[in-house]
């Protein structure tokens, strides 16, 4: 080893520890994938979410073929789709081998803003009309479930991050100066955690939902659930970093900006709270995917996002009857998108904690 | 000219109540204490671990609240004044506390260190540059360290650098709280030496608190002895060493006692490759 080279600090010694676990790396690598086509959304996806056409009701998943009918190598393409009814009325859809649409990329379709300012009508991939691209089935309106999973990647993942900032900011605030001021202070801020601790969450969260209008446009319901999460998350999170910034009070370097005559909020700015940033980068980590599932349960039941508006969670609300389940199986797809996002997360978070977390790891 | 008094200061701690939460254990940490420091006459606190001179140290410092007293700061009594209104007081009296490993948040560079102690200066940035350098070639150290961090540093190194920043805000009095403690005995020297140096140089005033007789002799003109909570005896450095009044003075003195040898050192240095001698029957030195 290099005798000059400098002390690892925390976050290069963590970054060490990270990388050496692969699997952590896969699920960061799924996460990053997941994001990047949750902003991209407009663009890789085939069709806008509300894009849709009857005659395509539960239309199962098409059939990408890649050789002609001669059975040569060929560009990929599908087979127009025709239905008809059996004997209990319900639509079958056969390949209509008459009529075949190539996939091609860069084909003009709906139009969007891409990253919300350039306008563009181009797609990654698509057939020409009259065709249509299902590749992971249509829902019961026709609308394609492979685009739909993609634009509500925006919500569900968004309303994550950014439920997850708000209540850190809450708590770190509340935990911060709980703990730093101790005494009445502190009393009357853990008293006001606990009572949000008390109520159950899914109950307090419904109840949140409950006293707003339920006729709200889509944009309001996605800000209100993200702050009733907010809300909900920041009490535990305030009852930790209180613990830990009492300890870290006491600590000479805090005795010493005291003395030099810096205010309070400067001291637990500067001196208290970035030293619970391992902590808090953990607890961050594992939170999401309570705020993800939130807001799946949330609109599953209807109370969240709303038609024709896709989240994971409403996308799933399709999938409630068992008679659609039956006939249509790939209407649960986003269900799995949700466990991969909630899986991801997890392993992430626990591989931070063993590298960010010192009193985990034995010294030496 | 008096820097800081101490009038009947009392700071006692309850450790234990009964359930009706009355007092059932208290230790008395300060016992009506008072002393009085004048300009360059440095004050030195001596007494065992336990017996409440960090905790004088930090009432002095207005760190903690005493149960009763006065804090006079250059004639002004700031025992009753709240911590806002204390604030731009707290540049006259500066401290530096025992481990330096402690004392240094290890996430701010020196420079963030020192600038911190100087936020409620007037001076300009180029300006505090400049007396960032001249703080740190004061004490010894190199000014091209400004960058970097606490860990990089020794012991030695970084109580100078916590010496550094008590100097930065041009205090009057800096409490020197156990600082030279955790440093092994020859770099407790060269601190103990710069200290007297930087006194000459800043025209500041030293509270020494130290459990170690020594250290405090080197540095401090005036010596006060406190035991369980009270000054016991205070006097001139020369008339304190030389005729001890107090019991417990005399004991602090005779600890530092001197050894007799009876037995004798066993060691082959005949066989040994290197160039040993025996200087007396049973002590050996290499060449």
């Amino acid at each position: 080893m290099n005798k000059d080279k400098k002390p690892l600090n925390q976050f290069q010694a963590g970054y060490a520890v990270f990388v050496r676990n692969r699997w952590a790396v896969f699920c960061l690598i799924v996460l990053g994938l997941l994001y990047t086509t949750a902003i991209f959304a407009d663009f890789l996806s085939p069709y806008r979410y509300d894009n849709e056409d009857r005659s395509y009701s539960f239309c199962p998943p098409m059939k990408v073929h890649w050789k002609n009918e001669q059975g040569a190598l060929s560009r990929p393409y599908v087979y127009a789709t025709s239905f008809s009814f059996n004997e209990v009325h319900r639509r079958i859809y056969l390949e209509d081998k008459a009529q075949k649409f190539f996939i091609r990329l860069l084909p003009k379709g709906d139009s969007y803003r891409l990253l919300g300012v350039i306008p563009w009508d181009r797609h990654l991939f698509g057939v020409d009309s009259p065709g249509r691209l299902h590749l992971w089935g249509a829902d019961s309106r026709g609308r394609d479930l492979f685009s739909r999973i993609f634009w509500g990647a925006r919500i569900s993942l968004s309303i994550g991050i950014i439920g997850v900032a708000i209540s850190f900011v809450l708590g770190l605030l509340v935990g911060g100066m709980a703990g730093y001021y101790g005494g009445r202070v502190d009393n009357v801020l853990m008293r006001i955690c606990e009572m949000f601790m008390m109520v159950p969450g899914f109950y307090l969260m419904l109840a949140l939902r409950a006293a707003f209008p339920p006729h709200l446009n889509s944009f309001q319901v996605y800000l209100l659930i993200i702050v009733i999460f907010s809300f909900i998350g920041w009490a535990s999170l305030a009852r930790v970093i209180r613990g830990m910034s009492m300890s870290l009070k006491e600590r000479e370097y805090v005795l010493a900006a005291k003395a030099m005559g810096l205010s309070d909020i400067r001291i637990i700015a500067t001196h208290i709270l970035p030293h619970t940033m391992s902590y808090s980068i953990i607890a961050i980590m594992l939170s999401i995917p309570g705020y993800i599932m939130g807001e799946s349960a949330l609109s599953l039941l209807g109370l969240g996002i709303q038609d024709p508006y896709a989240s994971w969670g409403n996308l799933l609300s399709e999938a409630m009857g068992i008679v659609s389940i039956q006939l249509a199986p790939w209407i649960l797809l986003p269900g799995f998108f949700i466990f991969l996002t909630v899986i991801c997360f997890n392993v992430v978070g626990d591989a931070l904690r063993d590298a960010l977390d010192p009193t985990l790891k034995v010294e030496g | 000219m008096t820097v800081l008094a101490l009038k009947n200061i009392k700071k006692h701690f309850v450790t234990a109540t009964d359930w009706r939460g009355r007092p059932q254990h208290v230790v008395r940490a300060v016992d009506d204490v008072s002393l009085q420091i004048a300009h360059k006459e440095s004050l030195g606190l001596v007494g065992e671990s336990g017996c409440g001179k960090t905790t004088l140290a930090r009432i002095a410092m207005k760190l903690i609240a005493p149960d009763t007293g006065e804090i006079i700061l250059g004639g002004k009594n700031i025992s009753l004044l709240s911590q806002t209104q204390m604030r731009p007081l707290r540049r006259k009296i500066q401290m530096v506390f025992q481990d330096p490993f402690n004392s240094l948040d290890p996430r701010f560079t020196i420079r963030r260190i020192l600038n911190e102690a100087m936020l409620l200066s007037s001076l300009s940035t180029a300006e505090k540059e400049g007396r960032f350098r001249e703080l740190l070639l004061a004490v010894g150290l190199s000014p091209d360290i400004l960058h970097r961090f606490p860990y990089e540093f020794s012991g030695g190194e970084r109580q100078r650098i916590a010496i550094a920043r008590a100097l930065a805000a041009d205090p009057q009095l800096v409490i020197l709280d156990e600082a030279v403690s955790s440093l092994d005995v020859l770099v407790q020297e060269q601190v103990l030496n710069m200290l007297l140096d930087l006194q000459q140089r800043f025209g500041v005033t030293y509270f020494f608190i130290s459990h170690n007789l020594n250290v405090i002799k080197k540095l401090c003109p005036q010596i006060a002895v406190m035991y369980q909570g009270r000054i016991v005896e205070q006097a001139y450095r020369e008339s304190l060493l030389n005729q001890p009044q107090h019991p417990y003075t005399k004991n602090l003195l005779s600890a530092a006692m001197s050894y007799r040898c009876d037995r004798d050192f066993v060691f082959d240095w005949a066989s040994s490759k290197m160039r040993w001698t025996q200087k007396t029957k049973g002590h050996f030195v290499l060449e």
